[in-house]
């Protein structure tokens, strides 16, 4: 909403300086986003007088005119199709001058001087006019040389507020003069209205008005005015406009817009003549029925649509927008103005629907002031005749099929301390609930009942009253306190996982991901992620409409990104949710997840340089996230149902047999699809299902006595597990062995082609001595034996 | 023998041990070279072996010269690998260590800004006594806007522009306020948690990105008022913004708080005195909140009249872009540049 300070200023009758005002405004509950002062901007721009005009010597379309500042005579070069001869009123921006951002100079065109430059009302951004130079009417009689915002009245402070859906009042400036008078605690009281001329047979007995749906349309005004002449309106109605956003047309639409504007009411105003009968019905629309808007597009409206009929011909969209067949032209005579007040869901359903929103249905939609009828009427007719002529016929037509009355709102004075904290006197409640324009009944001790006015629909409550009385009076004279917190039993388990899985990944050196929840399809495509999923009906992004199943596609996304930009070398985990439908449940199915990519080398030093990550390193990652996370041992099995990891590195990741996700290399033919080198490692767990197998934590028992280890080596086939072994050896080496540790595999020089090397150490120790040669020696031989038998090793 | 001619070469043997030594340089040599000499099969065992062979009264006194002999080795051995060690000291305090490169850096990752940023409120109301709830990002429509009192075909609703699932049903949640409701409906009174999480709008310019972080807290107990709300805030704006800032409270309108207000704080960088990032205002805008609205607690069963409640959001990223300076689009914090992540410490 913009709204301007000299006009303000005058409905409330008293001024504050403009920054001020800003700021009460703010403080009370209407927040004033900008400030612009208007004015300024016109330094050194005047009135002045053509003295004569020429043509230019060698350009076409231009003329040299001498113009009189008051003080002297200047020659300039003018281009506008408009300018006039000697006599004629002109506006001079002078050397010095900014205009349109650029600083007027001394200059010459075509060879001849000019200094200075006749302005548009565009250039000036004071109107939309800019095919011509402003040429200044008789209605001004400043002197030349005049500064033009003195001359033209163009000093304005405009204000944007930021008006919240609760407040419709605040869409106009009666309202936000109410506003002023009652933050500044003095009356407010309307100008006097000069009543219009009145002439011939009077209205009720030249419109009738049927309201159909009185629910859809609780009251329905109108005014007719005959013998109009449509024309522009004078300059100080357009600048008006024009700084409060909203383009002049003709008198009788900038008369409507300014009402708007002024009381919040909108109008709509309708040739007389192009109605099909001097009758007005207010109805829903039929199915199949369609009506051709101001715009000219034809619409085709449902049965919940509410329509204004002339003979049963639609002739406006309720509060929405007007017929093109019936509206304003510049032959129109007669007009018949409509004020009414439509049901805000209603207008809102079809506003939004239609997708046609505009200063009326905006207003609408939040509520008009349904009482407030007769008094836009009285305005807008006298300034009709005013700017326009003619003669309003006798009285207005006014339906209302059920009585509306201010809402009587019970409220106890003594609720606003046990709300706010603080006691606010009963004398001041009074004061500030009648500032608002409600009359108090007393009934009892904390007992009233408030008449709140029809301007205030959202005040329906004790509880809208305490915040009106709160806002009033000031949030910043409550003071602050601290409560007294109970002492409650945690259950933050969730929030809890989340944040110590997270710990373990940093420490694990992987950076955290936060990517966007929504993906595009062919992202989970490409991954084989092929479940249905939750896709959003009104994407930012038409690509990115799918609900992310796995968090691995962010994290491959910002990997690309990251190749694109030169860096090799990534690690980055996320923790967050995958989307997945759930037919039979109200709400798709939320898992939360963590995931891991690792890619390039792992991180060197000057002369060690970091090997290429491969399986073992996001392994690596998966046992110490698995066993922190729940001090359980996992288990990693290759995996054949794992189709975006390269089936030769995919294993599942089970712990205590049950399986929590997947861990490998991302298939080349994922990445190549995404336009990816190959060799990206990936995990994804399934956070509260790794969560479930958490073990509690047992401390083991501690020797003081020395180790003895014994190492063995093993030829092994080259596509042999390892670790089997180990576990192995460890199942036989008897009480003894505490350890095993692979510390070597080889192939290569000195091993058959087809077979490797695979070294282990075998820790014993015993908890009460020092073990003998003779015993190690025992369980180590028997275990080696019974291992290179099960798995036909051969001893290196 | 005569005992004057063993005395003599016994002269003569550690006269020759002290002119080899000093030609030694190892720790090994040295010791070999003793050994040489004192060892059982050395040189003066040999001779001493000839000791039996002396008169009774010329024992003494060769006996004496022997250990004096051995001790003089002794010691010239003992000194000469005493100085040995001295030497090997001095040439390690005079290696050369390059003390300019790079630390050998264990890698640690780094935590997301946003998660830093939203880990330092959390743990400031959990301090507080506020516990931690969590909840759907996919909600119903009842949950994100009925029952936190945005009527359908209600302006409220264009407050906040929402991705849908299908509409007028299910949607990716507005805001985190949706949470207060299900931890009514779940948890027994009193109730105070905060809730974090990410929440989603159709907005996408470069202070607003489709999903964010924000931060939710209720309170509901007998006799919270609104004075309440303002000094757990101020307190935990202090704790975030540090203790010398000025915050202030807005009236404004939320459909779920009545009264509604929003905190600002004064501008952390110009004090108040007017720059670009609080716009000359000389305040910066911090979060929504106010005082559940009793439709709302109606809606979940607890009584207004005897119960009352205020409830805060917060947006996470707008304040991680308060905090850290740089930070010129939203849109970084969801790039996950690992340059960026790299900037911030934890």
């Amino acid at each position: 909403m913009l709204a301007s300070y000299q006009w303000l200023t005058a409905l409330a009758g008293f001024s504050v300086p403009p920054q001020e005002l800003a700021d009460r405004f703010t403080f009370g509950g209407l927040e004033v986003d900008s400030l612009v002062h208007r004015g300024p901007e016109f330094a050194h721009i005047v009135l002045a007088e053509v003295v004569s005009k020429e043509a230019h010597p060698r350009r076409e379309n231009l003329h040299v005119v001498q113009v009189n500042d008051g003080t002297s005579s200047l020659q300039v070069v003018c281009g506008a199709g408009n300018c006039p001869g000697p006599g004629g009123r002109v506006v001079l921006a002078k050397v010095g001058a900014t205009v349109g951002g650029i600083e007027i100079a001394p200059r010459e065109l075509g060879g001849v001087a000019s200094t200075g430059m006749l302005c548009s009302e565009a250039e000036l951004s004071i109107g939309p006019e800019k095919d011509g130079i402003i040429v200044v009417d008789d209605a001004v009689t400043a002197p030349l040389g005049t500064p033009i915002a003195e001359a033209l009245a163009l000093e304005d402070w405009i204000f944007e507020l930021g008006v919240t859906p609760n407040r419709p009042d605040a869409l106009s400036h009666w309202g936000l003069a109410r506003e002023m008078c009652l933050l500044y605690e003095r009356p407010f009281v309307p100008e006097p209205v000069v009543p219009a001329p009145v002439d011939g047979i009077a209205c009720g007995d030249a419109v009738s008005i049927v309201i159909d749906d009185a629910e859809g349309c609780p009251r329905y005004a109108a005014a007719l005015v005959r013998g109009v002449t449509v024309g522009p309106s004078p300059f100080d109605l357009r600048y008006r406009l024009h700084c409060l956003g909203i383009r002049p047309i003709s008198n009788l639409v900038d008369i409507t817009n300014a009402v708007l504007l002024l009381t919040g009411q909108p109008l709509h105003a309708f040739d007389f003549a192009k109605l099909s009968a001097p009758q007005i019905e207010v109805r829903r629309a039929r199915k199949g029925e369609s009506i051709k808007t101001l715009d000219g597009e034809t619409r085709a409206l449902l049965e919940t649509d509410l329509l204004i009929c002339s003979d049963d011909v639609p002739v406006a969209i309720a509060g929405v927008m007007g017929g093109f067949d019936s509206e304003i032209s510049d032959e129109t005579r007669d007009v018949l103005i409509e004020c009414a007040y439509f049901q805000p869901s209603s207008v809102r359903r079809t506003s939004k629907r239609l997708k046609l929103s505009s200063e009326a249905s905006y207003r609408f939609e939040r509520g008009v002031d349904p009482l407030g009828v007769p008094q836009v009427l009285d305005v807008a007719v006298p300034w009709v005749t005013s700017l326009a002529g003619g003669a309003a016929a006798p009285g207005v037509v006014d339906a209302m099929p059920a009585p509306i009355a201010p809402a009587a709102v019970p409220f106890r004075p003594s609720r606003f301390a046990t709300i706010m904290g603080h006691a606010l006197p009963e004398a001041e409640m009074q004061r500030i609930l009648q500032g608002l324009g409600a009359t108090i009944a007393v009934q009892a001790d904390d007992a009233w009942v408030v008449h709140v006015p029809t301007t205030r629909p959202d005040i329906g409550r004790e509880i809208d009253l305490i915040e009106e009385l709160a806002r009033v009076h000031g949030l910043d004279k409550v003071p602050a306190s601290l409560p007294r917190l109970q002492s409650i039993t945690p259950q933050r388990r969730e929030f809890d996982l989340i944040r110590r899985a997270k710990e373990v990944l940093l420490s694990c050196g992987l950076d955290e991901s936060i990517s966007y929840s929504f993906v595009p399809a062919s992202l989970l495509k490409a991954l084989h992620h092929n479940a249905q999923v939750v896709r959003i009906a009104n994407p930012l992004n038409a690509e990115r409409d799918a609900m992310r199943t796995t968090l691995l596609g962010g994290l491959l996304e910002n990997l690309k990104r990251a190749q694109s930009r030169y860096m090799h070398r990534f690690a980055q985990f996320e923790v967050g949710r995958s989307f997945h439908v759930n037919e039979a449940a109200e709400l798709p199915d939320e898992i939360v997840r963590v995931a891991g990519v690792l890619f390039g080398h792992r991180p060197g030093w000057p002369g060690e340089q970091g090997d290429a990550y491969d399986f073992s390193d996001i392994r690596g990652v998966v046992e110490v996230l698995s066993e922190r996370m729940t001090g359980a041992v996992v288990q990693l099995a290759p995996t054949s149902e794992a189709p975006w990891l390269h089936p030769g590195r995919a294993c599942e990741v089970r712990i205590q047999g049950v399986r929590v996700g997947f861990a490998g290399e991302v298939h080349p033919e994922c990445l190549a699809s995404l336009k990816m080198p190959r060799g990206a490692l990936c995990f994804e767990l399934d956070l509260l299902a790794l969560a479930a197998h958490e073990a509690t934590p047992r401390a083991l028992p501690l020797s003081d006595y020395p180790p003895m280890t014994r190492d063995v080596a093993f030829l092994a086939d080259n596509d042999l597990d390892a670790m089997p072994i180990a576990e192995a050896l460890q199942q036989n080496a008897g009480p003894l062995a505490v350890s095993v540790h692979l510390f070597d595999v080889y192939a290569g020089q000195g091993v058959a082609n087809d077979k490797k090397s695979l070294a282990f150490s075998v820790q014993y120790r015993a908890m009460d001595r020092t073990l003998t040669d003779a015993e190690v020696d025992a369980a180590h031989q028997q275990a080696v034996a019974t291992v290179s038998a099960q798995f036909s090793l051969s001893i290196r | 023998m005569d005992p004057q001619e063993i005395i003599a070469q016994l002269r003569a043997l550690t006269d020759g041990f002290e002119r080899q030594l000093s030609g030694l340089e190892s720790e090994q040599s040295i010791r070999e070279h003793q050994a040489a000499f004192l060892s059982k099969k050395g040189s003066l065992a040999q001779l001493q072996a000839l000791l039996g062979k002396l008169p009774q009264e010329s024992r003494k006194e060769v006996g004496a010269a022997f250990n004096e002999a051995k001790q003089r080795i002794a010691s010239q051995a003992h000194d000469a690998l005493t100085a040995l060690a001295k030497q090997a000291e001095a040439a390690y305090l005079q290696q050369y260590t390059d003390l300019s490169l790079p630390g050998r850096r264990p890698t640690i990752g780094h935590l997301h800004p946003l998660s830093i940023v939203l880990y330092d409120i959390v743990d400031v109301f959990v301090s507080m006594g506020f516990d931690v709830a969590l909840g759907p990002e996919i909600e119903t429509d009842l949950y994100n806007f009925e029952k936190l009192n945005f009527p359908a075909d209600h302006p409220a609703r264009d407050m906040q522009d929402t991705l849908f699932i299908e509409e007028g049903k299910t949607l990716l949640r507005t805001h985190t306020s949706p949470v207060q409701v299900r931890t009514m409906l779940q948890r027994p009174l009193p109730i105070q948690v905060v809730a974090p999480g990410a929440v989603y709008r159709r907005d996408d310019d470069p202070t607003h990105s489709p999903m964010f972080f924000q931060v939710e807290g209720l309170l509901v107990d007998k006799g919270v008022h609104f004075g309440h709300l303002k000094g757990v805030l101020d307190a935990f704006l202090h704790q975030v913004f540090g203790a010398d800032v000025t915050t202030r409270f807005r009236p404004s309108f939320f459909p779920f708080t009545e009264p509604s207000a929003e905190a600002d704080i004064q501008c952390i960088v110009c004090r108040g005195k007017g720059c670009r990032l609080c716009s000359q205002t000389g305040w910066i805008e911090i979060l929504g909140c106010g005082m559940v609205d009793p439709n709302v607690l109606a809606g979940v069963g607890i009584d207004p009249e005897v119960y009352t409640g205020f409830a805060f959001g917060l947006g996470v990223d707008r304040i991680a872009m308060l905090r850290y300076e740089g930070i010129t689009s939203i849109k970084l914090f969801y790039e996950n540049d690992p340059r960026f992540l790299g900037c911030f410490a934890r």
